[in-house]
């Protein structure tokens, strides 16, 4: 069943064609990693999806219907910033997050935040970037979504912990759920992904089960993206 | 969920807007204290500093409501925050209407502040009755009475200060739809559209003047208006600002239903 469908998408920005004429489909149950270089139209498909950006033209359905109240329920987002309200504590967003999505499990939200070293009673404006995109993984992975977005999860993490953040999402997201990954850290990523979706000027230029892709073109994914988009 | 989104629109609002409410309320106390002795000077001068530094708060209680509903309106609608509040399981229309309910309820609020400010700084026996003396005496001349007055003035200047805010909104929604400078934009297009309505509103004066010589004679003499004239614009004044809030709020949910460019 399809979970995402983008249908002819485009967008520019000002006279700037950012993407071009997007189709895509993905379907329950898989971890799909969306991989591009920088400025290639990744955020922008993921803003589209999210509503955030409104599309010149094309169609987005989740689980067969339009953008509105039951897509946002559907999607559980991680944004590449920090969106968090700084005046508020660590309690209170997990609150705010209670309050609006009944699919937030609290329970997993504190357990996660023990388990993550941070605090309840903790000023978002004291903690650092890297703890609040902590606290912002929290917040989305304790959703029971169908499809869970993450726009550079592993950006503001450091090396050590990047591992310990993919066990984080592994093991909490909803079962029978779909992940989209967007990350330029390929070979951080590329042991949980089952499918890859290779962007670049705006075009998506590959659609692959990675098992697939690996034995086809004979090495990892990280060294065919090399490969394909001349990254040293 | 209405509810909900509005609760943290107030919050906001409001977390800045209670600190000058209190200051406020403050030093109005402190004007009254201090004028209560007769007998000391440097006490009098205090009184005369905490009345100004009172009635300098109340213009900042107005304008900082005004300014704290625009930057709720920018930072949760299209800076960082809006990757939160557009992907809320809520719809583009709920959110304007948080944003219009709490506009017109700290606006509110703001409003009865002013006055109890006025009252604990400046009551009086002599004051009130001064106060309603002038006031019966102008009521009089206009054929109404002093609590009419105070009513249609009080609720013209309410409309007044939404219809900012509303126009305000207005240009923000179409100043972010710009791909550079969104917030210079809005700037020039809020004007912009406060100069169109105030335009229009003439324009409107000046059609019913076709049909009303009274009205007209506003236009092409200098002569002050008679006073049946003076109350019937006064009234019809509210009726065009009711109109042009509710129609500034049918075009704002349009626009925004069309959906958001964030940055």
């Amino acid at each position: 069943m399809k979970l995402l469908e983008c249908k002819n998408l485009s967008k520019h920005y000002g006279k700037k064609e950012v993407l071009k004429n997007i189709d895509l489909v993905i379907p329950n149950g898989k971890i799909i990693g969306l991989l591009g270089k920088n400025g290639t139209g990744k955020t922008t498909l993921i803003k589209l999806i999210n509503d955030l950006l409104t599309p010149d033209s094309g169609e987005i359905l989740i689980n067969n219907k339009k953008i509105g109240i039951e897509s946002k329920n559907a999607i559980s987002y991680l944004p590449e910033r920090t969106y968090l309200d700084k005046s508020m504590k660590v309690g209170d967003t997990l609150k705010y997050f209670e309050t609006f999505y009944e699919n937030f499990d609290m329970k997993k939200a504190k357990k996660l935040i023990k388990a993550l070293g941070l605090e309840e009673n903790i000023k978002i404006s004291k903690m650092s970037k890297g703890m609040q995109e902590k606290l912002q993984l929290i917040l989305v992975m304790s959703r029971k979504a169908d499809l869970y977005i993450l726009d550079e999860p592993l950006g503001g993490i450091d090396p050590a912990t990047r591992d310990y953040i993919l066990d984080t999402i592994l093991t909490n997201f909803k079962e029978g759920a779909s992940i989209i990954i967007s990350t330029h850290l390929i070979s951080d990523i590329e042991r949980i992904l089952d499918e890859v979706i290779f962007i670049d000027d705006g075009k998506i230029v590959l659609t692959s089960d990675c098992d697939e892709l690996r034995n086809k073109e004979n090495g990892s994914i990280d060294d065919i993206f090399r490969r394909m988009f001349n990254v040293k | 969920m209405l509810n909900k989104v509005l609760k943290y629109d107030l919050k906001y609002v409001y977390k800045v807007l209670i600190v000058f409410y209190i200051l406020t309320l403050v030093f109005a106390l402190f004007t009254r204290i201090f004028w209560s002795f007769d007998n000391s000077a440097v006490l009098n001068v205090l009184g005369y500093i905490a009345s100004g530094t009172t009635i300098a708060f109340i213009f900042n209680i107005l304008i900082n409501n005004i300014m704290r509903l625009w930057s709720r309106f920018i930072t949760n609608v299209y800076k960082d925050e809006s990757y939160l509040t557009h992907t809320l399981p809520v719809s583009k229309k709920t959110i304007y209407l948080s944003k219009f309910l709490s506009s017109i309820i700290t606006l509110f609020t703001s409003s009865i502040v002013i006055i109890v400010s006025l009252f604990i700084a400046y009551y009086s026996k002599e004051n009130l009755q001064f106060l309603k003396d002038s006031l019966t005496f102008i009521a009089t001349i206009y054929d109404s009475t002093m609590i009419k007055m105070l009513l249609v003035v009080g609720i013209i200047f309410f409309l007044e200060m939404l219809y900012l805010v509303q126009v305000g909104y207005l240009g923000i929604i179409v100043g972010y739809k710009s791909n550079n400078n969104k917030l210079i934009s809005s700037i020039i297009y809020g004007f912009v559209f406060y100069t169109v309505s105030q335009i229009i509103l003439v324009l409107i004066m000046l059609v019913f003047g076709i049909f009303n010589s009274d009205i007209m004679n506003l236009f092409i003499t200098n002569e002050a208006p008679s006073i049946d004239v003076f109350k019937g614009i006064m009234y019809f004044g509210i009726f065009l600002y009711i109109l042009l809030i509710i129609s500034y709020y049918i075009i704002c949910v349009k626009l925004f239903k069309k959906g958001v460019n964030v940055e």
